[in-house]
């Protein structure tokens, strides 16, 4: 209880906790969907400070976050589009094709929510024990798989209303649903290790990292590996008076 | 926006109680969890669902396969139907296994039901008589099998929920359990059709076998989310027919009515 707040100050920080937790969950099932512009559209702040990051790097600003998080993620939930349809056409009727590559469901358990004193910002950490399927897909084979990852999120209060301001995204296993075992899978492939894949040349390498258009390339956090350290990448807010570069996920340069 | 939480015309008193009106909401969806997993199924139609006759006529149960509209079609689905199948379970317990009595107690006995709702989404409407919200389940369900052991299934459920308050307290009024994903533990996903085969869902069996009050597939978990059921939750000032989570509010309902 932050009594040194008063009460109409503690009554914003009351509603600022439960935005935080509802721009997270309206991110899970919008994502989920590939509903990527009605959630950066309404729902992220559009200023340069936005970040979006992942274990492979992080982009900051809105052009940026947007053009990975948008441009790129609409794409890729439309791409199986036309080799679906030649499978099954019924999928014409569809009302949406964003969401034919599969829905990645990353559910929310685990909430850790804290208001700065300041009123002008939320932090929060959450896990996710999430879901990725899907039915259809071009080779007609079922996918199902489960996704464990760790996220820290900044909100703002800007405008009047409660923003997303930073994610920082830090999956940790992921395996299909009928045979996951990620420690002994994991630590067979360090035992057996599958064949490399092709080496990429380095000029293309440098076209992948400027296609990319990652700010901060990674990594900025590393799946579970049997032979690793425990990772504290994203550790979970503690109470704080403003945001600074000690609170937030995403440190100014 | 709902993120627009705070709005000029709300005093500090309104806005602390629309605060606390989504944690009850969100308290009442987590209750209801704890109440399938005891299989408490009359306890929960009782304690947590409508209780007026305005809004017990009007309640609904939906699924991918339609909709049990009123308290009673409800409570003959979700509650009687539900202990007769249990006891058909029990039956064939008792018959492999003679040292458990068949009695009403043991109702259950080696099944378990486990849904934990996580990722809460409630939307207050803006005159602060009824509530929308979506939740995601990674569920359970366990089945005692004859001759063997339980069937195990790992659940995926999208809920979809309208509250209204009745005499101060929150209530389920509709609820839609649409399903995702439903897959038995450890099947080999390649050999899972990607189509269903008509007829072997049993999710979808089970439903159909009460005889809901409305037949109409609502979702279509084989085109993922590509087919927009149930739609996703925006802000709203009053509750109106077009948003609800009953049947009426399904963008198919006028095709179904034709027929």
């Amino acid at each position: 209880m932050k009594k040194h707040l008063t009460l109409s100050q503690r009554i914003h920080n009351a509603e600022g906790a439960q935005a935080a937790e509802y721009l997270h969950s309206s991110h899970s099932f919008l994502h989920g969907a590939t509903h990527c512009w009605e959630e950066f559209g309404p729902l992220w702040s559009h200023s340069d400070d936005v970040s979006w990051g992942h274990g492979y790097g992080r982009w900051r600003g809105y052009k940026g976050v947007t053009w990975h998080m948008v441009s790129q993620y609409n794409w890729r939930g439309m791409s199986p589009y036309h080799e679906m349809y030649e499978k099954v056409p019924e999928i014409i009727w569809l009302k949406d094709f964003r969401s034919l590559s599969e829905v990645a469901m990353h559910t929310l358990g685990t909430d850790i929510v804290e208001v700065a004193d300041d009123g002008k910002t939320a932090r929060a950490s959450f896990v996710t024990p999430g879901v990725v399927y899907s039915a259809l897909q071009p080779n007609m084979k079922y996918k199902g798989g489960a996704l464990w990852e760790r996220y820290g999120s900044d909100f703002i209060y800007e405008d009047g209303e409660w923003k997303y301001l930073h994610e920082q995204v830090c999956p940790d296993i992921f395996g299909s649903f009928d045979v996951i075992n990620a420690g002994a899978d994991l630590y067979k492939n360090l035992v057996n290790p599958p064949p490399p894949r092709p080496e990429i040349p380095p000029e293309q390498l440098d076209d992948i990292v400027r296609d990319r258009r990652l700010t901060d390339p990674g990594p900025l956090h590393n799946n579970y590996n049997p032979v690793q350290t425990i990772q504290d990448t994203c550790p979970w807010p503690e109470p704080y008076v403003t945001m600074d570069n000690n609170n937030t996920y995403t440190k100014k340069l | 926006m709902t993120t627009k939480i705070k709005k000029t015309y709300y005093t500090e008193d309104e806005r602390i109680l629309r605060v606390w009106d989504i944690e009850d909401i969100k308290d009442l969806m987590g209750r209801r969890g704890f109440y399938v997993a005891s299989d408490m199924r009359r306890e929960e139609l009782n304690d947590l669902w409508v209780n007026s006759p305005k809004y017990r006529k009007t309640a609904s149960l939906g699924s991918n396969w339609g909709y049990y509209v009123g308290m009673d079609n409800i409570s003959n689905y979700y509650v009687v139907k539900h202990i007769a199948d249990r006891q058909k379970v029990l039956d064939a317990y008792c018959a492999a296994h003679p040292g458990v009595e068949n009695r009403r107690e043991n109702l259950g006995y080696g099944c378990m039901s486990f849904h934990p709702v996580g990722t809460p989404l409630v939307v207050l409407s803006g005159d602060g008589y009824t509530a929308k919200g979506n939740w995601y389940v990674a569920g359970q369900d366990s089945t005692w099998q004859p001759g063997g052991p339980a069937e195990c299934r790992w659940i995926n459920d999208r809920l979809a929920v309208d509250f209204v308050k009745e005499n101060g307290q929150w209530k389920i009024w509709h609820l839609v359990i649409s399903n995702d994903l439903q897959i038995v533990a450890g099947e080999d996903l390649n050999n899972k059709p990607t189509i269903p085969v008509p007829g072997t869902d049993p999710i979808e069996n089970e439903f159909l076998a009460g005889n809901p009050t409305i037949k109409m597939q609502t979702h279509n978990p084989v085109m993922n989310w590509s087919d927009g059921y149930p739609f996703f939750l925006t802000p709203y000032f009053h509750f109106e027919d077009e948003i609800s989570y009953g049947p009426e509010g399904h963008p198919n309902i006028d095709k179904y009515q034709e027929k």
